[in-house]
């Protein structure tokens, strides 16, 4: 009886151990602002993930799974969405949560030029209180993505008491975060640090587990892992892959590399010769071999494309791929009137994605052996941006595209959609347009997830891009970290994470 | 000395209106746009047209700069990237760095004097070419590498002081040394430079020949003499630092003005950059009063106006 006390201690002195815990996690840049719907960056959507919540989110899977609201209602025809709210659960000002803060948010984000607004301005009509804890959605016209528009960072729910005393300027309400998130919020010092600490009053019993978090910016990718090696920091973002072998041999960081999004692509300019022809296009994207990149350049942290989006992304269907065939490549371009290749010139930025530049290159030896010449030119990201984006002067671009609602909608429309700010190959397919057009609008799961699968058939067809590759994200941790989470849209998140003695 | 003052600060005034002018012009001439670049990859036609709307960024250029001078004088610049009053951020970054700076100061004006008169009071010796060959490695190392390989050995192997960040004392440690190397490196091989010259002219041989003390020449006379052109190039190293040491900045994630200027300029946040520029110039331009100031303490001829050099 006596060692099963004893036991019993032991058992409960080593829970306590688990528990509490500081951790520090670096980050590439500074945050913007802890005002959601205001945020445009990734690195300051993360902070603000451990501060405020929203009615859904994703899970690891890019499940949409219930959050602030209990579980919700599609009207018949899909202009109306119900969410039945939790109960019991107060802002880190002692505010309630309840309809009544929803509809305050949304009206926030609808009355004012928030960077993130447009996300909810074009579809969302009006908000309801049925009562204290049931709020509705009423839409302009059913739009199949709302609720994973509602799971983007952006939908996070501000507390209204904080709204009410700094609204009237976006900037000074991004300096008080107010949530409802496991963690609160005590103090950002710009270029410095964000700390937060453990909100005791966290409605999800037993959680969090870690005090405080505090989130450092560190420009410098060798330093952050160096950061995590000495015990300096518990996580660290955007790893080189150049450094992990050296960084799996250590026995106090564990390396995770995880699937996300974005997909790179080589985006042609169909308005100049020879891109306006298919065959063309077709043979571009048979001589490069895929398999390779992603094993050699990308040393495994990458998958070939089968479809123009991430077989993560919500609506992705297969639609085969391009495998290498430089013979096929060769009779496509004779076919076309090119039987000695050509010259043409790839833009590139260096540093934006991982290995891009190496990629450009890598493809232009590739190209190389279908007689085709290659001339790789890179610049720095925003005159790179500048040059895609106000400019046709370019053979082929490459650039990367993650959609942060992770649904296929907006991984598809802004990209290729005629006329689309980002479709900088000038691809123009009505049948894909209006394929896409009714997807959006289609309320049956089922009928919607076909016709995102024909539209996503039709542009593999028509190859206005080479396909290259979806790219993984790689994170650094103290191997003593555990319970985080890390999700596809380049998110990871400490809300159940602990340390482990 | 007032009156120097006093022009010195009117100068500044025709000063910080040329720079405004150059780098309002040269942030417009390189190619790219804030919002695109602010509002990220994801952002729709009319997000951007918000943002450029919110900064005039489509107005005649002449508007813009009215616009941007005027915002400045009422202290109402505003970062385009995160809304914050530039001033409020720029600060407290400046302070940063002041603190970076006159530490790595502290070690390397002191270390790299005494380091620069030894090597020419013993010539040739062992230790003259120890303190050469060591300084030639501190002014052509990139402190790039010097912080990494820093940090892997005092962080990462003997885990005795903090790999980056600002925490504490003990995080200000690293940084220093890495700026404090190459600026010791270069203060040492002028002083050597400017003591050998100085030991071969007349009036020292005259002291000599006098049967003064060695100690005495090289000390006394010699380094007096040699203070003026190293306190020139303390002070140009001292203005220029403070405009931020961008690499050792982003190598230890130290908070600092130039790193914040920069990330300004990749992010085409013009506000950012045009106010941080003109506060730079202004520091530039103070500093180098001080130092002017400084050489009438040094040097009597100046402080009476006679032989100006």
């Amino acid at each position: 009886m006596r060692k099963f006390f004893v036991l019993i201690t032991v058992l409960l002195v080593s829970m306590l151990a688990i528990a509490g815990g500081t951790v520090k996690f670096v980050l590439g840049v500074d945050i913007t602002t802890l005002l959601p719907a205001d945020t445009p960056d990734n690195p300051t959507m993360m902070v603000e993930a451990h501060i405020f919540e929203g009615l859904v989110q994703y899970d690891s899977e890019m499940n949409i799974v219930p959050v602030l609201a209990e579980r919700w209602e599609i009207s018949e025809g899909g202009k109306v969405y119900t969410f039945y709210l939790r109960k019991g659960i107060t802002f880190h000002d002692g505010t309630p949560f309840n309809a009544y803060a929803v509809k305050k948010n949304f009206e926030y984000i609808l009355n004012n030029n928030l960077r993130m607004g447009n996300l909810y301005k074009p579809n969302i009509e009006s908000m309801e209180v049925v009562d204290d804890y049931t709020v509705k959605f009423i839409l302009k016209f059913p739009f199949a993505p709302f609720l994973n528009y509602l799971c983007h960072p952006a939908g996070r729910i501000v507390s209204p008491k904080a709204i009410d005393m700094y609204g009237s300027d976006p900037a000074e309400l991004g300096k008080h975060a107010v949530g409802t998130g496991p963690f609160k919020f005590v103090e950002w010092i710009p270029g410095e640090r964000v700390v937060l600490v453990k909100n005791e009053n966290y409605w999800k019993p037993g959680y969090p587990k870690l005090d405080k978090i505090t989130f450092v910016p560190v420009p410098e990718a060798v330093t952050r892992v160096l950061q995590v090696q000495s015990g300096d920091a518990d996580l660290a973002v955007n790893v080189p892959a150049v450094l992990l072998p050296k960084l799996e041999k250590d026995p106090r960081v564990d390396v995770v590399s995880m699937p996300t999004l974005r997909v790179i692509f080589l985006g042609l300019n169909l308005k100049r010769k020879p891109f306006d022809d298919v065959r063309v296009r077709r043979a571009l994207n048979y001589a490069i071999d895929k398999e390779t990149l992603c094993k050699t350049i990308m040393r495994g942290l990458a998958v070939p494309l089968d479809s123009p989006i991430s077989s993560y992304t919500w609506g992705h269907a297969s639609a085969g791929g391009y495998p290498y065939d430089p013979e096929k490549a060769k009779e496509l371009l004779a076919e076309a009137g090119y039987p000695d290749g050509f010259e043409m010139e790839l833009i590139t930025p260096k540093g934006r994605y991982p290995q891009d530049y190496e990629t450009a290159v890598a493809i232009q030896s590739m190209l190389k052996k279908v007689g085709i010449k290659v001339n790789v030119v890179t610049m720095d990201w925003p005159s790179y941006v500048a040059r895609v984006l106000k400019t046709d002067d370019y053979d082929a671009h490459l650039l990367g595209w993650s959609p942060s609602t992770g649904e296929a909608f907006w991984a598809i429309q802004p990209v290729l959609g005629t006329g689309s700010v980002y479709n900088r190959c000038f691809y123009s397919n009505p049948t894909v347009d209006q394929l896409l057009e009714e997807a959006k609008r289609e309320t049956d799961t089922s009928r919607q997830l076909k016709l995102l699968a024909d539209a996503q058939k039709l542009i593999m067809e028509d190859a206005p891009w080479v396909f290259l590759y979806n790219v993984y994200q790689v994170y650094a941790k103290n191997s003593k970290l555990k319970g985080e989470l890390a999700i596809p849209t380049e998110m990871i998140v400490l809300n159940e994470a602990y340390l482990e003695e | 000395m007032g009156r120097l003052a006093l022009t010195r600060v009117l100068l500044l005034i025709p000063v910080l209106l040329g720079v405004s002018i150059f780098i309002f012009l040269l942030m417009r001439m390189i190619p790219g746009d804030p919002a695109i670049i602010i509002a990220g990859e994801n952002a729709t036609p009319e997000m951007l047209k918000e943002i450029r709307d919110e900064f005039d960024l489509d107005e005649p250029l002449i508007i813009q700069y009215i616009t941007f001078m005027r915002n400045l004088f009422s202290g109402k610049v505003v970062s385009i990237k995160t809304r914050r009053p530039v001033f409020e951020e720029l600060f407290p970054r400046f302070l940063n760095t002041l603190q970076l700076t006159l530490f790595s100061m502290a070690i390397a004006v002191p270390l790299g004097m005494i380091l620069g008169v030894l090597a020419a009071a013993y010539r040739n010796s062992f230790l003259d070419n120890f303190v050469m060959v060591l300084s030639l490695l501190g002014v052509s190392m990139p402190v790039f590498w010097l912080g990494i390989i820093l940090i892997l050995i005092f962080a990462v192997q003997l885990g005795l002081l903090p790999s980056g960040g600002k925490e504490g004392f003990e995080s200000l440690v690293l940084p220093s040394i890495t700026i404090a190397f190459a600026l010791t490196s270069m203060i040492a091989r002028m002083t050597r430079a400017m003591m050998i010259e100085t030991l071969s002219t007349e009036f020292i041989r005259t002291a000599k020949a006098y049967g003064l003390p060695r100690r005495k020449v090289i000390y006394k006379y010699a380094l007096k003499n040699v203070m003026i052109p190293i306190v020139t190039v303390i002070g140009l190293q001292f203005g220029y630092l403070l405009g931020g040491a961008v690499l050792t900045e982003s190598v230890f994630g130290w908070p600092g003005i130039g790193r914040y200027i920069v990330d300004g300029i990749f992010a085409r946040d013009y506000s950012v950059v045009q106010t941080g520029i003109m506060f730079l110039s202004a520091v530039f331009v103070l500093v180098n009063l001080g130092i002017d100031i400084l050489y009438m303490f040094l040097d009597p001829k100046i402080r009476r106006g006679v032989g100006k050099s």
